[in-house]
């Protein structure tokens, strides 16, 4: 274990972790706004399917990483139209549109893959995002190589966070968004359009997760594969509650899932012969632990309830 | 409103149901993919007008586009049912069942044989293959062997065995890393086999293994080869399907720092030729073709196990001729070879 605690391994592991968290932050403060307000963010799995796929057909057809970007936040927000619709204006389960919104991105993308690329054992790719250290804060000591030393999408992720939290704490409009999520029978007494507040945050968690899928295809990678998504938005779900619905929790709850993926690996490149199930077993071993100690704790009081006027189901 | 909102979910389950035809249920990472084209039935459907009295199916455990065994597995098949100008059919399964009720389905279609392309399909094929007499099941690995079942076994590892025969000649920190996505029979006995050319090679060299528990998170794949290549290895080998992208990227990167790859499945060293010594392909379509071909003209023997290695174009390794490789490695090479002529080496590739 002594060569895991020299400088020259930790710096690696610890860039690692920062790169594996991003598309977890991406998406897990995307779900957070619609998590504020009141609906659940079971969706984010298809949203990172479709960010990453709509990212990485416009960066292969036009060389254009910000564009690709752009449009994978457009698809993301496409998509998650369809589950606001469904879930806040028709009040269908969460958990059924979500897994069909799901299927629905994994067959759009596979389908236009195919028909775009075909079928083979060669895949076509696209440079991605390079590392572009920040000028001043790169050159501070351990802080600046650890995370000032990324690719521009780490540091869009950090600016989300702080931006995130400065909305929902300190703004009268994130306030309020919190009030759809809390009671939004009292929101509504105050004469606030609670569906449309409610269906606007689930258009920005889809916006925003739709960048976490393009982190996939074009910046933790150059390539788009069938599934690529790998389970990161169902992560990002389990994130969001360890985090206790909140960004820094949450964004604390990414680097952990970050650093048990980068470990994992960086363990076994030294040889380590530690199974690498386990490794992949803790954070979600560490979210029940959470979970059972404090409950789903901080859950605004209306998540997942249904509103519609005049009706008073709490 | 409540009538207007059940219409509205009946026409987003029906476009789900279209879109994700011959799609199951998309819950494993690996499986279930929708076919070329959308059809609102379950049933796999043909890709070419059918022309003659001959079908082929090929039954595949995850999506073809996974890009290694199952996009190889599916090519081989495709072609061997063109190669008979046959009608071919393909479905991608997520379960036993969903095996079962495929072959059902191709038996009742009398479909003249099916590539059934995974060891673990035997079983299913042992439970239909009775009612349908008039249909040839073969099966990618497998140990049952009747009228109908016939196991064929393609041994991928001889081909690993060269590079990683090459791979020790030509690294200089003595490290090499090899990258796999599960631990599935498919993927460690290629991993195996690189690691034992290695070690017989040059005993000194430590080869170093990591598993990345999937085969889709490309940007895992990266970040593997990077961790790799932090610990000083110089010369990596990836079988992790589609996520084996990431690694491929990861060491052309980093070929300013004398790092070379080994590609697997495909033609990497075409796409990556200034760091990519030499690939190794398993190809099923030379057996493939044969039995089809056998088949047809009435002299296919079922019921015995086939083989294909690297001698009858099961397994091959192609080089890179923008890197020529020195006298001492190609010494080597020719060596193993050799070997492999007089049956002297035998790879451990553990369980299967």
């Amino acid at each position: 274990m002594n060569n895991l605690l020299t400088w020259a391994t930790l710096l690696p592991l610890l860039q690692a972790t920062i790169r594996m968290a991003a598309p977890y932050t991406f998406a897990a403060i995307g779900g957070i706004y619609s998590d504020k307000a009141g609906v659940s963010s079971i969706e984010l799995e298809g949203l990172l399917l479709i960010g990453a796929f709509a990212g990485f057909v416009t960066v292969y057809f036009t060389q254009n990483l910000l564009l690709g970007v752009l449009a994978a936040a457009l698809a993301g927000m496409l998509l998650s139209a369809i589950y606001a619709y469904m879930v806040v204006f028709l009040g269908s389960k969460a958990a059924l549109i979500g897994t069909a919104v799901m299927l629905l991105a994994g067959g759009i993308t596979s389908f236009y893959y195919r028909s775009i690329f075909g079928v083979s054992v060669e895949y076509p790719s696209i440079v991605p995002f390079r590392n572009v250290p920040v000028p001043l804060l790169s050159k501070i000591p351990f802080i600046g190589d650890i995370f000032f030393r990324q690719n521009l999408l780490v540091y869009l992720g950090y600016i989300l966070v702080v931006v995130t939290w400065f909305f929902f704490s300190k703004t009268a409009l994130g306030l309020q968004c919190r009030a759809m999520g809390e009671n939004p029978f009292a929101a509504d007494t105050l004469g606030l359009p609670v569906r449309k507040y409610r269906f606007i945050n689930v258009l920005v968690t889809g916006l925003i997760a739709g960048i976490s899928g393009a982190y996939l295809s074009l910046a933790a990678s150059g390539s788009f594969v069938e599934n690529m998504s790998s389970e990161k938005g169902y992560a990002a779900f389990a994130i969001i509650i360890l985090g206790k619905y909140s960004p820094v929790g949450a964004f604390l709850g990414c680097l952990l899932f970050g650093f048990a993926d980068a470990f994992q690996l960086n363990l076994q490149a030294l040889g380590f012969n530690v199974p690498y199930q386990f490794m992949l077993m803790l954070p979600y071993l560490f979210t029940l632990i959470v979970m059972f100690v404090s409950g789903s704790g901080n859950q605004p009081e209306g998540h997942g309830k249904f509103f519609r006027k005049g009706a008073q189901i709490l | 409103m409540k009538k207007q909102k059940w219409i509205i979910q009946l026409l987003v389950v029906a476009m789900l149901v279209v879109v994700t035809a011959c799609a199951p249920a998309v819950t494993d990472s690996t499986t279930n993919q929708p076919t070329a084209a959308p059809d609102v039935s379950a049933a796999p459907e043909p890709i070419e007008a059918p022309k003659a009295e001959y079908k082929v199916a090929a039954l595949l455990p995850g999506s073809i586009n996974d890009g290694g065994w199952c996009t190889t597995g599916y090519e081989a098949a495709r072609i061997a049912a063109e190669s008979i100008g046959a009608e071919f059919s393909y479905t991608e399964t997520s379960s036993q069942q969903d095996a079962i009720d495929a072959l059902t389905d191709y038996g009742d279609r009398g479909f003249t044989v099916v590539y059934c392309h995974s060891y673990d399909y035997q079983d299913a094929c042992e439970r239909v293959a009775t009612d349908y007499p008039n249909t040839q099941f073969v099966t990618s690995g497998g140990t049952i062997m009747t009228d109908n079942i016939t196991p064929i076994y393609v041994k991928s590892e001889q081909a690993s065995y060269m590079l990683g025969v090459l791979a020790a000649k030509m690294t200089t920190t003595k490290k090499v890393g090899v990258i796999g996505s599960e631990e599935l029979p498919a993927i460690t006995k290629t991993l195996k086999g690189f690691a034992q050319g290695v070690t017989d090679t040059d005993p000194s060299v430590e080869v170093v293994t990591t598993y990345l528990g999937t085969g889709t998170d490309v940007g895992k794949g990266r970040e593997a080869a990077l961790a790799l290549i932090n610990n000083s290895c110089d010369i990596l080998f990836a079988s992790a399907n589609a996520a084996a992208q990431g690694v491929f990227q990861a060491v052309d990167e980093s070929k300013d720092k004398g790092v070379l790859g080994f590609g697997s499945y495909a033609r990497i060293t075409l796409q990556y030729p200034e760091s990519f010594v030499a690939d190794m392909v398993s190809q099923y379509e030379p057996v493939f073709v044969e039995m089809a071909g056998k088949i047809v003209e009435g002299t296919f023997v079922p019921g015995q196990q086939y083989f294909a290695d690297i001698f009858n174009g099961g397994a091959e390794v192609y080089f890179n001729d923008a890197m020529p490789i020195s006298a001492d490695a190609q010494a080597a090479y020719d060596k193993a070879m050799e070997a492999f002529k007089t049956d002297s080496i035998i790879i451990d590739i553990g369980e299967y």
